[in-house]
């Protein structure tokens, strides 16, 4: 038992600092892990109960960068536009605080729902598979509809196909292997072209307001539950992430306002790193690279899923608390750094690890994704449509057109 | 400068760089990556691959299923489709060092890689083994001969054994009853054809055993 809390310990360790660095995702980590439980003695039950833990804290301290600095992780990109204007509004630690609700609420929701879940979605996942590529294109001309002005739907429309088009050329070409122009794409498109105008701009950070007082529960149950049962419905079905979960939980219950968003957004990342466990017991496939890195560990049957979603229940609360103490200290102190100079460092690192990811192949990724990035606010629609990147090619997926398209473009 | 100016140019940042990255997407070859080194993560990524074809078989509609194994002794299923195999120039042939570039798919479980177009399929012939550097040693191995038919003989129901004479050595071939009901060519003796199938010992005799009709090409005809 007690190797176990041990292990379980250095799992939330990890994931605080996969969580607090950007660009370092707990995946890097995982091939790590299946090798230790292969080529040694350790036990399988003690590191799958690190590897859980480390994915579930990730999820939550992944959100105190993309707040202070802008630069997000894969499933936080969303959340980034509208928890940097918080922060610009002075109220970083309340982004923080609503992230941290969004994610812990949702991780008890989806621990309740896991057993009608098992009942009634997973039968019914193959039959949303097929139909999910006029889910999406329903999502996205709903979308685009919203924009109302015909400019509006002109560059919202623009928007996506270009950041498509650029998901399409950079991960699914010969360019870049496998998904490692993922980070580019997501830090020129959500990152590097929020920061950009900060740096341009002479303002610093104003003075951040800590606030203790208890977060209302009311105003945030629809954005919790449509969070919640939008990252249910990413953890089972395939090459869903949590942006388009946001999309859809932000179309069913109605936000407008960055912080319902924000709980929206947090709540799908939480359940969607903790249905991908249940995904991997109910129908034998992994929706996430924790959950690919468990699998190859050990066989997940009821008793060890149980096990696992305890692990994540407690990790998921000591998060909570790390996160909230984190991002105090980091709103204490973000309000008296030199911002302009935080946002530069912050570029030239997302430069670094471009490089070391992707090879120089990534900085053109990046600086077309980053000009792409600016568009929404210069042209004031949603930055939601650079999701585009990842909807576009998953539109053409599931709908048996991807290679028809590669084909017709001799790519 | 008015975000107007900042939107016209970043589009236009932005449709240079995706003009960019479109011509050096449709002008960049990937890198041979080795057969064991791919797995689910590569699923829809383009690949190059390059090893020597260890299984051939024939479809009925005209498709090619080949098995490749390269030095990293990983071992992934081409499936060459009937629009592909009639666009090329040359047969493939078991033992062939192929280079292939394709997407990478799951198909029931197993990973492959599609080519698109005959243009993505390289092929370079293995040469024939001379019949009489053949040894007991070779026993289970995949070989490829190339010899007149000096006899042709049907046995039991329906199987036949042809026997192949290089250089003044024979080897015989037994052809199961099954191949030649699927699409086996009529040959007789005296024409000249290369064979390509696994060396076995019957009734302490070597002899070459082939599984499927694609196995034999008629070279000439007498």
């Amino acid at each position: 038992m007690l190797d176990v809390l041990a292990y379980t310990l250095l799992g939330i360790g990890l994931g605080v600092f996969t969580g607090l660095v950007p660009g370092i995702h707990v995946n890097n980590l995982m091939p790590m892990f299946v090798a230790l439980a292969l080529s040694s003695s350790f036990s399988s039950i003690c590191l799958a109960a690190a590897i859980v833990a480390m994915s579930l804290v990730n999820t939550f301290i992944s959100y105190i960068p993309s707040t202070f600095l802008g630069a997000p992780e894969e499933g936080t990109e969303l959340s980034v536009l509208p928890a940097h204007r918080l922060l610009l509004e002075g109220h970083g630690y309340d982004a923080v605080r609503l992230t941290a609700f969004g994610c812990l609420t949702s991780l008890m929701l989806s621990a309740v729902l896991i057993w009608p879940l098992l009942l009634f979605i997973i039968p019914a996942y193959s039959l949303i598979q097929t139909q999910m590529h006029w889910l999406l294109i329903g999502i996205l001309v709903i979308m685009i509809a919203l924009e109302r002005s015909k400019i509006g739907i002109f560059w919202a429309a623009m928007i996506f196909f270009l950041s498509g088009f650029l998901g399409l050329l950079a991960l699914d070409t010969s360019l870049c292997m496998g998904d490692v122009a993922l980070m580019p794409l997501l830090s020129g498109l959500f990152g590097i072209s929020v920061l950009l105008p900060s740096v341009f701009s002479k303002s610093g950070l104003p003075k951040q307001k800590i606030k203790d007082e208890p977060l209302e529960f009311r105003p945030n149950v629809r954005p919790l539950c449509a969070g919640t049962a939008a990252g249910i419905l990413t953890g089972v079905i395939p090459s869903v992430g949590p942006s388009q979960g946001t999309v859809l939980a932000q179309l069913a219950a109605r936000s407008k306002g960055a912080r319902e968003f924000l709980v929206s957004v947090s709540g799908v990342n939480t359940s969607k790193a903790l249905i991908s466990f249940v995904a991997l017991y109910a129908i034998g496939r992994a929706r996430s690279g924790a959950a690919i890195a468990v699998g190859q560990i050990m066989e997940v049957r009821l008793r060890e899923l149980i096990f696992l979603i305890g692990v994540a229940l407690f990790a998921g609360g000591i998060a909570a608390m790390i996160q909230l103490q984190l991002g105090k200290l980091a709103a204490k102190h973000m309000g008296k750094m030199p911002y302009r100079p935080i946002c530069i460092a912050v570029i030239v690192t997302i430069i670094g690890l471009t490089i070391w990811y992707a090879g120089l192949i990534g900085l053109p990724i990046l600086a077309t994704a980053t000009a792409i990035g600016l568009l929404p606010a210069v042209t004031r629609v949603k930055r939601t449509f650079c999701m585009g990147v990842i909807m576009l090619p998953c539109i053409l997926y599931f709908a048996g057109l991807k290679d028809v398209v590669l084909s017709a473009f001799r790519l | 400068m008015s975000e107007r100016i900042i939107a016209k140019l970043s589009l236009l940042c932005s449709l240079t760089g995706l003009a960019a990255l479109y011509f050096s997407a449709a002008n960049t070859h990937p890198a041979i990556t080795a057969i064991a080194k791919l797995n689910e993560d590569f699923a829809g990524t383009k690949v190059t691959i390059s090893g020597r074809i260890i299984d051939l078989r024939n479809h009925t509609d005209g498709h090619l299923f080949l098995k490749l194994k390269d030095d990293s002794g990983g071992v992934i299923s081409v499936p060459v489709f009937a629009s592909v195999r009639s666009q090329l120039k040359e047969p493939i042939e078991l033992l062939d060092a192929i280079q292939v570039t394709g997407r990478v798919k799951e198909y029931q479980e197993e990973l492959e890689v599609i080519p698109d177009k005959a243009s993505d399929l390289h092929i370079v012939h293995a040469p024939a083994t001379r019949i009489s550097s053949l040894g007991e040693n070779q026993i289970g191995e995949l070989v490829k001969v190339e010899g007149v038919i000096s006899d042709r003989a049907i046995v039991g129901s329906g199987s036949l054994i042809l026997t192949i004479s290089d250089d003044g050595c024979e080897l015989p071939v037994f052809v199961p009853a099954s191949v030649i009901k699927n699409g086996f060519p009529e040959v007789h003796v005296g024409y000249t054809v290369r064979v390509d199938g696994w060396l076995q010992l019957y009734n302490d005799n070597m002899e070459l055993q082939l599984k499927d009709a694609s196995n034999i090409f008629i070279i000439e005809a007498a």
